[in-house]
């Protein structure tokens, strides 16, 4: 049964990504609070 | 034949402006007049400065020769580590590399319903781990699939 391994080994990559996103949003509202002084 | 470079331009009083300049014969940088209007006004100001031309990937300075016109100084041009621009591109990723990482999870998502469909096809009996896989594939394409297009939002 390889179903169940496959899920996860591509939830962990979909959670990887979903950090990449939320580390890239940080970065751009901390480039906004620098813009607005 | 003259080429466009970018050149960054950062004042001590927190200012940082972007351009692009002209790149002449010889690495002489001849800067827009916008850019060398503030660069003088700092100088006037008294403000420190600091002119810096993305050349090939690295970072080279400029030396003042005369005007809006600079030498480009490549032998002392830096480039960030790999392993940083490595740790950069996932701490703070570009717009390029976001649609990237788009593209791979929804190529990942093609390749589970790929996956998916041919499993299910060869399957001449059904058993509930068949059914299970299917379950789990179908399961991982949406989540891919969601996860890519959350990369891919681009501008409305």
């Amino acid at each position: 049964m390889f179903g169940p391994f496959v899920l996860v080994f591509g939830l962990g990559i979909a959670a990887f990504f979903l950090w990449v996103q939320r580390n890239a949003e940080r970065e751009e509202q901390l480039r906004d609070l620098d813009r607005e002084g | 034949m003259s080429r466009l470079i970018k050149v960054t331009f950062t004042s001590t009083s927190g200012e940082e402006t972007t351009g692009f300049a002209t790149l002449l014969k010889n690495d002489i940088v001849e800067l827009p007049k916008r850019m060398a209007l503030r660069v003088s006004a700092a100088a006037d100001a008294g403000e420190g400065y600091v002119l810096v031309a993305q050349y090939k990937g690295k970072a080279a300075p400029m030396i003042h020769i005369a005007g809006p016109s600079y030498q480009l100084d490549k032998r002392h041009a830096i480039s960030d580590p790999w392993t940083k621009r490595v740790a950069e591109s996932f701490r703070d990723p570009t717009t390029d590399q976001s649609q990237a990482y788009g593209r791979y999870c929804h190529t990942l998502s093609a390749a589970a319903v790929v996956g998916l469909v041919g499993y299910a096809a060869g399957r001449s009996i059904w058993s509930i781990t068949v059914v299970l896989n299917c379950a789990c594939l179908a399961v991982l394409a949406a989540v891919l699939l969601v996860t890519g297009a959350t990369f891919l939002k681009g501008d409305k």
